[in-house]
């Protein structure tokens, strides 16, 4: 009925751990989560030990670091090192955040890296985000509109009607809200999870889109959007700094108001 | 919400009072009706809360359907319970 440990498959068992050079000064310590699927071994803490003085501020060049000098098995997403790609999502120091964006000093101590919680690994710190896509496919976010465009196919919009998807359209997909949900944790095959909303929510006060009535909807169900008991961990995490709990609430309203 | 506030101020002010002095206050139109509306959305209120509870946790789906209807059943009864208690006293 109910499991107080992980099965036995899945307990994190203590790794090796890489010494820094005898005459690094200023050395902190990595532990990173390490899984193979292919080894079938159970997933392990490896702890690195980098000396600050020879890596970039951040922890994707610390990451980038072990996989060059130190151990070339180390596996991450990664991508456009500036925070709007969206690839590095990970949880660091038990934060949900983007390697490239999470400068090493803001860590204390020993800086710990897992996989983004509550999703699928496919291998060491990558999260398997093929549902995530899906739930985003499913909300149909493109621009949904029976009126033909204009001749010169411009569909034009005022500054507010622009300015109404300003806070949504910034939204880099990298679900570190998302899987800082616990809803989505315990409902994530059924709830659309904070990122999906955003963007839906991004879909439904878009000016130009005459499909407003049909996407709110399809929100209205005890699953998509009401799961969210506004927990509010997505907007303390987003490092892109949004605020899909305020999204949610907007929808929320906007059925509301609907129905009244 | 304002009918909480009623039922709290309500409450206060009868404080002290003797038993037959909350009936007589009941047997008036206006507390009767606020006080069988303040059961109803209570219960009501009650039932929903506990179903989001169940919704979020019970997976398997016998288990859930039971419980939901176990909640209805037993927020139903207990409320006609309130209800009709407070009918005999007021009417």
């Amino acid at each position: 009925m109910v499991a107080l440990r992980l099965p036995a498959n899945s307990r994190i068992k203590q790794g090796q751990t890489y010494k820094a050079s005898a005459h690094a000064k200023r050395v902190r310590k990595f532990h990173i989560y390490r899984w193979n699927p292919d080894d079938g071994a159970n997933p392990r803490t490896d702890t690195y030990e980098l000396d600050l003085d020879a890596c970039g501020p951040m922890v994707l060049d610390a990451l980038i670091k072990i996989k060059n000098e130190v151990d070339s098995t180390l596996t991450f997403r990664r991508s456009c090192r500036e925070g709007i790609c969206g690839s590095c999502a990970m949880s660091i120091d038990g934060v949900n955040t983007l390697a490239c964006l999470k400068p090493i000093g803001d860590v204390r101590g020993a800086v710990r890296i897992t996989p983004l919680p509550h999703m699928a690994v496919v291998k060491d710190l990558v999260p398997d985000l093929s549902q995530a896509f899906a739930q985003y496919r499913s909300i149909e976010p493109w621009l949904k509109a029976d009126t033909p465009p204009p001749p010169n196919g411009e569909r034009l919009q005022s500054r507010e009607e622009r300015a109404q998807i300003d806070g949504l359209w910034e939204c880099i997909l990298c679900f570190c809200c998302t899987a800082g949900c616990p809803s989505y944790w315990w409902n994530g095959d059924r709830f659309l999870g904070p990122a999906i909303l955003l963007q839906a929510h991004r879909w439904i006060v878009e000016s130009r889109d005459e499909a407003t009535g049909e996407r709110l909807e399809a929100l209205h169900d005890p699953f998509k959007l009401y799961r969210c008991h506004t927990i509010m961990n997505c907007t303390n995490t987003c490092p892109k700094g949004l605020n899909p709990a305020k999204a949610i609430g907007a929808i929320k309203r906007l059925i509301v108001e609907r129905q009244v | 919400m304002p009918l909480t506030l009623w039922f709290i101020a309500s409450i206060i002010s009868l404080e002290g009072t003797s038993r037959a002095g909350v009936i007589a206050w009941l047997q008036a139109p206006v507390p009767l009706v606020l006080m069988l509306c303040m059961i109803v959305a209570t219960f009501w209120h009650m039932e929903q809360g506990l179903r989001v509870v169940i919704d979020d946790y019970l997976r398997n789906d016998v288990m859930r359907m039971t419980m939901l209807l176990l909640n209805r059943g037993v927020c139903a009864i207990a409320g006609l319970l309130c209800v009709v208690s407070v009918l005999r006293l007021g009417l």
